[in-house]
């Protein structure tokens, strides 16, 4: 092949470009310390390593918020040990009350007032914008202290809960606690007035609230198709696997007892719309849902707007009088679910049975138990608890021993048949179940085994016979011992408040009310019960923040390593190899060097 | 047969010799030149004549001057160049385009990070006039580097236009180079030197056409060249040039091609143009950047739709609602996204909760903090933010490193097929040294010859004295 002077230029050329190029290239990696700088280098690795990048900011962004969420931890941490020890010393002070002087006395009245005043700054504690207690409406101060040294909680209903912050992709967790959650619990207490003459006991189912759907309130809307709930009694939770079962498997649906909110999760594959607005939905408001329409996407939650189990009982008597004897000489009282609103017509007080003189009605409505499956109709008329127990026994026959607790006053049955027997409290015909203080959940018994009932026996508060959506299965009995009932006396069934009950210890300790002081000393418990199950909240969350933060770190470090891994380049080899192409940069031009000499021209004359 | 047939034979030598020197120093003079085929002075014997005692030899005369060249290797070399030079525009564009979408230069995905971010850390304190002022911040620079990307790469897209004309020009020029050589060809009529020059400087402007376009050519009985475009348009006939012309096409604004020929209406061939320069920069500007155009473009107004959608809904701190994030738009959305008007008075109508009682509330927060790892709809396809914007740089980066190889790739072809034709028509000094002296030598001898008939001449000349 012949050889042309451009053909020798041309290839001396191209390998010192050559060689130029990788020398420059390698300059670069050298310089950076990365293999791929540019996205040709590896298109693949590099778009990878901008989605690592990605991941490695918001690994910083979770961490971010957690620190945060742990900075709201030991705020909450501090505040709750604040209520634990006023707690503590209020159910000290409570205790010794009974013994101590006048000036005592007066120094546990300031020591409360002081207490309150505390409480109610820790519990509108700030951190930069936000008081820590304040939910949805945080921008204020969610409480507020009275002159009378009652608090009010000024969060709206639907604004109460704390929010949720991202703790990882795709991951919300609850950002705190809300205000509610700290001072108030999600079980009912009941207690008479502080100012109340009557001193006696009162009795009441307070941890046997229940859901009653009816006729009135059993719809569901969901693409403005109804879909009907069954009748029934219902825990909160029993309920939410009603409203699972009839929406179809592609719903499923909770129960936060923490909020007392029904969480309903769409799993299907396309947006539904749950029609609350819809005049059919009637089971909205039982549920805790605002009448506005929710589109919940797939895999998407729909929660209660408000709280569905705060339903209040205030209780005022009407006509004086004493608690037991003939039901149509004691005093009456009147109830309202509405905070006082409305109040019902007035009836006569109740003692569940406990008294001489009967006051359990059994009627068409609430006359009928089951045993293994067999109705047993008791016979109409008004009883004693004892009496009642009689009738039961009569009606069951042989074999059966029933009894009525005074002191509990709850209905026991033991079967002494030889065998097995059941009764059917679950079976909608079971109209006695209420009044007689069973669950709607079939007792199996063996032969020598005792049903007892699961609450207080009696009627209900609204005086009916069965639960409905009024009562909520809630009764309130006074006692039999002879306190009289006067008019005005007042008395009330809802939700544990913890300002309430530290402005009745105040006012009780005021006044010198030692019967309201022992009687009342238990809700201390209760609150400090409430109070541990926040701290122990707060601890779970900061131990999740951390160990989220860790793994975190965790990740993060993987990343990092990952990154290390595609991206890094080893610069000993790298300089190893620059090393090398230099020489053959500098033995290219020395070969060219020598063609030059071996040229013709260089012989000739 | 005598003293003058020497003398007739000497002088035809060194005629032949110093025309054979003539066509060497014609080599070595243009060893650099590019294009050139080396020239070759062919020479033969003078026809003999018929003596009494036979045929006797009549000196040497020069057949022609050729040229040294392969007529298919040039062929091939043009076909190269047109791959080489449609390879090396795409890898010029497409380095300048993946420095516009480098991830390390426009910060596209670290900014839509931070945007999402800032949403977050707001969603953890909604009442923070910082974190919305950090929002509306991140917001505008997410805005700012899309509007910036966008600008930069019309700015490319521009310019491979432009450059569809100029390339235009050229290939005109070169179209009247080629006819102008010809004429020449034509002229000369000539296999001579002359002629063989015109041929390979026609050939050389035919290089550089081939690798601006595809085209087709054929040499005509006369050494002269038609030219036509690669689905057989005439571009240069004899001396007659067709010119090519650019003009904007109402319906994208980009220079197409055209064609008149000898009819009144001239045709748009930009559809025929399958190769060369020309052909990138059209592909680049309509279909390569118009590509990552429509990516951006559909990357912005996904941002736009869907942060709007929640945002809208939700109420600002002094609880306004119904504000828009993002300036809304129908068209045009990576060249115009920007704060709404609202936001850039005022970042307290930045909406975070949607209810307008419930101040603290971050609802809406949240919702706009999930979309950047959510599944959201860009450009018809479910995926999201950050893997839209990595993939935007993964593509740059395959098709700049293909552009890249493939240029390398024709461009190493393109030496082997050079070197193929210089092995053919090349000047190598050596060979040309040596044929000068072979050359040198026999001119020196001829010259003798000349010598020894004059001294013949001169002892005839004594005899008749």
């Amino acid at each position: 092949m012949r050889i042309s002077e451009a053909m020798r230029y041309r290839l001396f050329q191209s390998c010192i470009s050559n060689v130029n190029r990788r020398l420059t290239d390698l300059e670069k990696k050298i310089s950076t310390g990365k293999n791929i700088n540019v996205p040709s280098d590896d298109p693949i690795i590099f778009a990878r390593t901008v989605e690592y990048d990605s991941q490695l900011s918001l690994g910083t962004q979770f961490n971010d918020n957690l620190q945060r969420l742990k900075t709201l931890v030991g705020i909450y941490d501090s505040s709750l040990t604040n209520v634990e020890s006023n707690l503590k010393q209020l159910y000290e002070m409570a205790n010794n009350y009974d013994t101590a002087n006048a000036a005592l006395r007066q120094s546990y009245v300031d020591g409360l007032e002081n207490m309150i005043e505390q409480l109610a700054t820790v519990a509108n504690t700030r951190l930069g914008n936000m008081y820590v207690f304040g939910g949805q409406q945080a921008d204020g101060a969610p409480f507020r202290l009275n002159n009378d040294y009652s608090v009010s909680y000024n969060v709206s209903a639907d604004a109460e809960d704390a929010t949720d912050i991202f703790v990882d992709s795709g991951q919300l967790g609850k950002f705190g606690l809300s205000g509610r959650e700290v001072f108030y619990g999600t079980s009912k207490v009941a207690f008479g007035d502080v100012s109340n003459t009557y001193q006696g006991d009162i009795y009441s189912n307070t941890e046997s609230f229940a859901y009653v759907i009816g006729a009135a309130n059993r719809a569901i809307m969901v693409n403005g198709a109804a879909v009907s709930l069954t009748t029934g009694v219902y825990t909160g939770t029993a309920l939410a696997k009603e409203i699972g079962s009839r929406l179809g498997p592609d719903y499923s649906v909770a129960f936060d007892s923490a909020t007392r909110k029904f969480v309903v999760t769409n799993n299907g594959t396309a947006s539904v719309t749950f029609n609350w607005s819809n005049a059919g939905a009637t089971a909205a408001s039982t549920l805790g849902f605002d009448a506005v329409d929710s589109v919940v996407g797939a895999g998407e939650t729909e929660m209660s707007d408000i709280d569905s189990g705060r339903k209040s009982f205030l209780v005022k008597i009407i006509a004086g009088g004493a608690a037991t004897g003939t039901v149509a000489d004691r005093a009456t009282y009147s109830y309202s679910i509405d905070g006082g609103s409305t109040w019902s017509a007035a009836m006569a007080v109740s003692t569940g049975g406990a008294d001489a003189t009967g006051d359990i009605t059994i009627d068409g409505t609430n006359d009928t138990l089951y045993r293994n499956g067999t109705a047993v109709t008791l016979t109409n008329g008004t009883y004693t608890g004892e009496a009642l127990a009689a009738e039961i026994q009569a009606r069951l026959g042989a074999g059966y021993a029933v009894s009525y607790n005074g002191e509990t006053r709850k209905f026991s049955t033991t079967n002494n048949t030889g065998g097995v027997v059941t009764f059917n409290w679950s079976n909608a015909g079971a109209t006695a179940a209420g009044v007689l203080g069973f669950d709607n959940i079939d007792s199996v018994l063996s032969n020598g085994d005792a049903d007892t009932g699961d609450y207080d026996a009696g009627m209900f508060i609204d005086g009916a016979g069965t639960v409905n959506s009024t009562n909520n299965r809630i009764k309130l009995a006074f006692g039999t011992a002879d306190n009289p009932l006067v008019a005005s006396d007042a008395f009330q069934v809802k939700d544990l408040s913890v300002f309430e009950l530290l402005k009745n210890f105040k006012d009780a300790f005021d006044s010198g009310n030692t019967t309201w002081i022992a009687k009342n000393i238990t809700h201390i418990d209760s609150a400090r019960s409430l109070n541990s199950k926040n701290n122990a909240v707060v601890a779970f969350e900061g131990t999740q923040a951390d160990k989220l933060i860790e793994n975190n770190k965790t990740r993060a470090n993987q990343i990092e390593d990952e990154k290390t891994n595609l991206l890094n380049a080893d610069t000993a080899t790298l300089g190893t190899e620059f090393g090398v192409l230099l020489n053959t940069y500098q033995t290219l031009l020395s070969a060219f060097s020598k063609i030059q000499s071996i040229s013709i021209l260089n012989y000739l004359n | 047969m005598g003293i003058t047939s020497i003398l007739n034979i000497a002088r035809n030598a060194l005629f032949a010799q110093q025309s054979a020197l003539q066509v060497l120093s014609n080599n070595i003079a243009n060893v650099n030149t590019p294009g050139y085929a080396r020239q070759t002075a062919v020479l033969n014997e003078a026809d003999s004549v018929m003596t009494d005692g036979g045929l006797l030899g009549n000196g040497v005369r020069v057949e022609q001057i050729i040229s040294n060249y392969d007529k298919y290797l040039e062929y091939s070399m043009a076909k190269q160049y047109t791959s080489m030079e449609e390879q090396m525009t795409y890898e010029k564009f497409f380095t300048r385009i993946e420095s516009v979408l480098d991830e390390g230069n426009s910060q596209l995905t670290s900014n839509i990070t931070a945007f999402f971010n800032a949403w977050q850390t707001l969603s953890a304190d909604p009442l923070s006039s910082v974190a919305r002022a950090d929002v509306a911040m991140n917001g505008a620079n997410v805005a700012q580097g899309i509007r910036n990307i966008y600008t930069q790469l019309k700015g490319l897209q521009a310019e491979a236009d432009s450059n569809v004309a100029s390339q235009i020009t050229d290939i005109n020029n070169l179209l009247a180079s080629i006819a102008e050589f010809n004429k020449k060809t034509y002229e000369t009529a000539v296999d001579g030197a002359e002629g063989s020059s015109f041929k390979t400087q026609g050939l050389a402007a035919l290089q550089e056409l081939s690798g601006k376009m595809n085209i087709q050519y054929f040499e005509d009985q006369n050494g002269g060249l038609t030219v036509m475009t690669g689905d057989g348009k005439i571009l240069v006939e004899k001396g007659t040039v067709y010119e090519l012309s650019a003009q904007k096409d109402v319906a994208d604004n980009f220079y197409h091609v055209y064609w008149q020929g000898n009819s009144v209406n001239s045709v748009d061939i930009s559809g025929a143009v399958t190769g060369g320069s020309l052909k990138s920069l059209m592909d680049l500007r309509s279909n390569q950047i118009n590509g990552f155009i429509d990516d951006i473009n559909n990357l912005a107004q996904s941002l736009m739709t869907e942060v709007n959608a929640v945002h809208s809904t939700g109420y600002g701190a002094g609880g306004m609602t119904g504000v828009n994030f993002f300036e809304d738009m129908t068209r045009d959305f990576a060249a115009n996204l920007d704060l709404s008007d609202e936001i850039k008075a005022d970042s307290r109508y930045i909406a975070a909760s949607s209810s307008a009682s419930n101040r603290s509330n971050n609802d809406i927060a949240l919702v706009l903090a999930g979309l950047g790892s959510s599944d959201v709809t860009i450009g018809g396809k479910t995926t999201t933010y950050v893997s839209y914007s990595a993939s935007i740089a993964s593509t740059v980066g395959n098709l700049s490193r293909n552009a890249s190889n493939l240029s390398q790739y024709h461009q190493n072809l393109m030496e082997i097929v050079k070197n193929q034709r210089e092995s053919v028509s090349g000047v190598s000094i050596d060979e040309e040294m040596s044929n000068l002296i072979k050359f040198q030598y026999a001119y020196q001898a001829s010259a003798r010859l000349i010598n020894t008939a004059d001294a013949l001449m001169q002892a005839l000349m004594e005899i008749a004295r």
